[in-house]
């Protein structure tokens, strides 16, 4: 199997008054296509910025990112959007819009890439039963449960039919009980469409249930890479 | 007192108030909410970052806020004889209002957008939204509660101006009071003057109200 996102020498500094930060140091990943890849850190470990910086929200100061063995830093910004509409993202606030209805929210991608109002209706819908919310498309999201927001988030990010999921601390804003669930569907989504998923988490029991591989980051760098097994060991 | 005439005069008054205040504040919006919008985008955490644009349009708010009317007013009067050709009536304190209600607009247009949630604004950016997509569909929507409080406060505002405009014989019931009630001191219809735009702002801002309340998704 062949690196969906492979990512080169990677660093991320920012600037701030007090001087350089590192977010990011020398970071060196591949994820195979196709498969479940964890990112777990603690809480400001930069795990939500190495995820930014497969889809170029955040632009590396250093290193390479190749996405589907392109390189994301020479494409135009036209062509970085284009790139962006094969990679899904959902986050843990969902970031839903609040003033519009849950189909108006999954039809947004598709009308990013210009798709018929008839037709983005059509697959929204098939989408919202995709998630089991095929009832939910009149509702507004402050009438939903978290759960169910990120139900509608996961709908939207799949629109346009992405390569790549990126979860940015996906169920870190749900009980353990819907944390399942979504995680399940992750799964499901990942088994039926071939979707590639990373997820970036700092709760080890979501490694363990979904991934087949994953990357422990500490202050910026990557301490190991392996199998859940290998780098997590058995439970104990 | 209450003769026809006055009853006419008043009445013509109130219709030139909301003339000049409905259009200053629809022409106030034309130059503030571009204004406004560059704003937000151009500003340091904006989806677009530009700081000399940004520089810019803040100074320029700035001074031009910092002017008080009545002087804007006068200073305003060469370019209100040249585009309205007089500088006398409700037609030509349109453009003084305009000027002055703009960067107000302009301010209350970039409080408005800038309180859209970041995240919300991100999660349009990873699905490939260029900067115009994200102001129309994200920005404009999400902020548009606040946008009509916004509107309603602006409204407000050029309607108390506008009475302002009066002293220089710009029509309306600010007109009205000043000419009635303080030359001539003629106490009760400068009060029925100054009642009538207190239950004027009183009923639009009921209306932006209502109209916010109604529109808004976030509840219930």
């Amino acid at each position: 199997m062949s690196a969906i996102v492979e990512v080169k020498n990677l660093s991320k500094v920012f600037l701030s008054k007090d001087g350089k930060v590192h977010a990011l140091t020398d970071i060196n990943l591949a994820v195979e296509e196709k498969s479940i890849f964890g990112i777990i850190g603690m809480s400001g470990a930069g795990k939500s910025t190495l995820v930014r910086c497969f889809n170029f929200l955040e632009r590396p100061t250093e290193g390479e990112v190749r996405v589907e063995g392109k390189d994301l830093s020479v494409l135009t910004h036209k062509e970085l959007l284009a790139m962006r509409t094969d990679i899904g993202m959902i986050f843990q606030n969902f970031n839903l819009l609040m003033q519009k209805n849950v189909i108006e929210n999954v039809m947004l991608p598709l009308r990013i890439t210009g798709t018929k109002r008839e037709d983005a209706a059509k697959r929204a819908r098939e989408l919202l039963a995709i998630v089991g919310l095929e009832e939910k498309e009149r509702a507004y999201p402050s009438q939903l449960s978290g759960g169910q927001m990120q139900r509608v988030a996961i709908a939207r990010a799949l629109a346009n039919r992405p390569k790549i999921l990126l979860c940015d601390e996906a169920t870190s804003a749900l009980d353990p009980q819907t944390t399942q669930s979504i995680l399940a569907l992750l799964k499901r989504i990942n088994g039926e469409f071939g979707i590639t998923v990373i997820i970036i988490t700092h709760e080890m029991a979501v490694v363990r249930e979904i991934c087949d591989r994953v990357a422990v980051i500490e202050k910026g760098r990557l301490e190991k890479t392996g199998s859940v097994k290998e780098v997590l060991g058995d439970v104990e | 007192m209450w003769s026809d005439a006055v009853i006419r005069m008043i009445g013509e008054g109130i219709i030139e108030s909301l003339y000049m205040t409905a259009f200053s504040t629809l022409f106030g919006y034309v130059l503030g909410m571009p204004w406004g919008i560059a704003l937000v985008v151009s500003g340091k955490e904006g989806i677009h970052p530009s700081a000399l644009l940004y520089r810019i349009l803040d100074v320029l708010a700035n001074i031009m806020r910092s002017i008080p009317f009545l002087i804007l007013l006068i200073l305003l009067l060469p370019f209100t004889r040249l585009i309205v050709g007089t500088t006398i009536g409700s037609t030509a304190t349109i453009v003084p209002l305009t000027i002055s209600a703009a960067p107000m607009i302009a301010r209350m247009v970039e409080s408005s957008l800038a309180e859209v949630d970041r995240g919300v604004v991100e999660a349009a950016e990873s699905m490939g939204a260029g900067v115009l997509f994200v102001i129309r569909h994200v920005l404009l929507v999400e902020a548009r509660i606040s946008l009509i409080a916004g509107a309603t406060i602006s409204f407000a505002t050029v309607l108390g101006y506008s009475a302002m405009a009066g002293v220089v014989g710009g029509g309306g019931l600010g007109d009205i009071a000043i000419r009635y009630g303080y030359y001539r001191y003629q106490t009760d219809i400068m009060i029925v003057t100054v009642a009538l735009l207190v239950l004027l702002v009183q009923i639009f801002q009921w209306l932006g109200n209502h109209l916010a309340l109604t529109l808004d998704r976030r509840k219930k």
